[in-house]
């Protein structure tokens, strides 16, 4: 078989370096499984306006497109005996793209995720869904094949925001860690991590093994005069940067609605990802390019909605300072030498199997388009990978000036009365 | 805090910091860059922040890393070097 090349005749590789933090999105995808979830699978929805150019038309040729065929071909190759890596099927891994016609206005709903096996090759799926209004380009895709930005950009392909995919840049270069540091920092981040080993990671709910897991998105959107009144606002708690000013008001009602719920708050535990790529660029586009920050916050931090920021504000200033995000990425990789199941004693053993409190990422102003494409996009929203344990997972975003919230929620550990307290309780602290 | 540093030492001290550290090689970084502009996020202000106290001991309190102070490496540069001068 020939190896296909892209325009400017660089070739598309048939094997991938993997990176210790997607081994990480591997054990969460075990993680989330053996807790009756889907998977590890984020989507990313587009509306588009209906316009000169035919929708359908346009993604069916880009799907078509060596360079799709070859992202849909990759497969996980994991053994006993080596470490991991992602490798390229030359079967054809059967269709990447769906498309329907609805009457109903399409609602954001995880039973309408496909799902992934790794081992099979066909980690991303594409859906066009034309409504008698808009048309929808929903992107589905498996977490351990690259992070919300690599989708992204795949989605930017797609819609025609992206022309040219300059391969040597969107795979990874093999990473290599000098064993001295590597085996220094993870000593470092492994006592910062066995800190609070034993003591008990409060979640929304106590966990009941049985129940299965229905997961439920709920949307609260701002408009640019109040996305522009938040950021003033939040520039009186934290200066820099914003991100603490979500994540204190995540964890403040958070643990409001715990108490409500007549349930203890012993701690809570959050690991923030952090993108490690250099800025003003999107590559590498392959893998997950993220190491993590972790929060940890008592009942004592929650005297006040300022002292939550505060807190949160000194923790991220020490772990940046100390360097956390970089040992752990090196602390990951350590890992990947590691059959997964020992991994995953090794992870899950200082928060007792639960790993987080809840999840929280802040994805900025990544989804603005940059003109290139045909289309007028109205709306994004990203769908974050979610299952009942921990059961609140949230994602502060911003698309064309405008921030929204997307909070991934487990149905039978919140409610409606929850979701409309978080509703008026976000408005209320952020504006 | 040392007293032989200037705001143009500074501004090279910073651009240097951000071209090897923040940002794509192609990514020009002049002393009157917007930080925002070339790319750079909240997370990447508080490294450049945390690399000046690291480096020259000039530890900025949050009241003064405004906007304004955080625009440009000149214009953090120049906050900076104000404030040590206060503090001596």
């Amino acid at each position: 078989m020939n190896t296909p090349r892209n325009k400017n005749n660089q070739e598309y590789p048939e094997s991938i370096y993997f990176n210790g933090s997607d081994y990480f999105q591997i054990l969460l995808d075990r993680h989330i499984k053996k807790n009756k979830g889907i998977g590890n699978i984020g989507c990313l929805i587009f509306e588009i306006e209906k316009g000169k150019t035919d929708l359908k038309a346009f993604v069916s040729k880009k799907v078509a497109s060596t360079f799709i065929k070859w992202l849909s071909s990759i497969y996980l190759k994991n053994t006993l005996i080596s470490p991991p890596i992602w490798k390229i099927k030359s079967q054809s891994v059967g269709e990447v793209l769906t498309y329907t016609k609805a009457r109903e206005p399409v609602i954001y709903d995880q039973k309408n995720f496909p799902t992934f096996k790794l081992e099979a090759a066909g980690l991303i799926k594409v859906e066009l869904i034309e409504t008698e209004i808009k048309n929808h380009l929903i992107f589905y895709w498996h977490h351990a094949l690259f992070d919300a930005k690599g989708a992204e950009f795949v989605a930017r392909y797609l819609i025609g925001d992206v022309e040219h995919m300059d391969i040597e840049n969107y795979v990874p270069a093999f990473e290599q860690w000098p064993l001295r540091d590597l085996l220094d920092d993870a000593k470092n981040v492994k006592s910062f991590l066995m800190k609070n080993r034993g003591v008990e990671v409060s979640t929304c709910d106590p966990l009941d093994e049985k129940e299965a897991s229905q997961i439920a998105y709920h949307v609260i959107p701002f408009t640019e005069e109040e996305t522009l009144q938040i950021k003033k606002k939040a520039q009186t708690y934290t200066r820099l940067a914003i991100s603490p000013f979500y994540l204190g008001a995540t964890s403040f009602l958070l643990q409001e609605v715990i108490k409500s719920k007549n349930q203890r708050l012993v701690s809570f535990q959050i690991p923030v990802p952090q993108d490690k790529r250099k800025r003003g660029i999107f590559q590498p586009g392959i893998g997950n390019q993220v190491s993590y920050l972790f929060f940890r916050l008592y009942p004592q931090h929650f005297t006040s909605f300022k002292e939550t920021i505060d807190e949160i504000n000194r923790q991220l200033k020490d772990q940046i300072k100390e360097r956390i995000p970089k040992k752990y990425a090196g602390l990951m990789s350590l890992f990947l030498k590691l059959p997964i199941q020992v991994y995953e004693y090794i992870v899950k053993g200082p928060t007792k199997g639960k790993l987080a409190s809840f999840y929280f990422s802040d994805t900025g102003q990544s989804l603005k388009l940059d003109g290139n494409s045909p289309f007028v996009v109205l709306d994004a929203t990203h769908l974050p990978p979610a299952n009942k344990l921990p059961g609140f997972t949230i994602v502060f975003m911003e698309f064309e000036g405008r921030l929204k919230i997307v909070i991934a929620y487990a149905t039978n550990r919140l409610n409606a009365k929850d979701l409309l307290y978080f509703e008026k309780e976000f408005r209320h602290l952020l504006l | 805090m040392s007293i032989n540093i200037n705001q143009e030492l500074l501004e090279k001290e910073i651009c240097g910091f951000i071209k090897s550290e923040l940002v794509a090689k192609e990514i020009v970084v002049e002393p009157t860059s917007s930080l925002s502009g070339i790319g750079l996020d909240s997370f990447s202000k508080i490294e450049i922040v945390l690399f000046l106290e690291r480096k020259f001991g000039i530890e900025l309190p949050d009241e003064i890393l405004t906007p304004e102070n955080i625009e440009s490496p000149s214009s953090l540069s120049k906050c900076a070097i104000e404030y040590a001068a206060q503090q001596e």
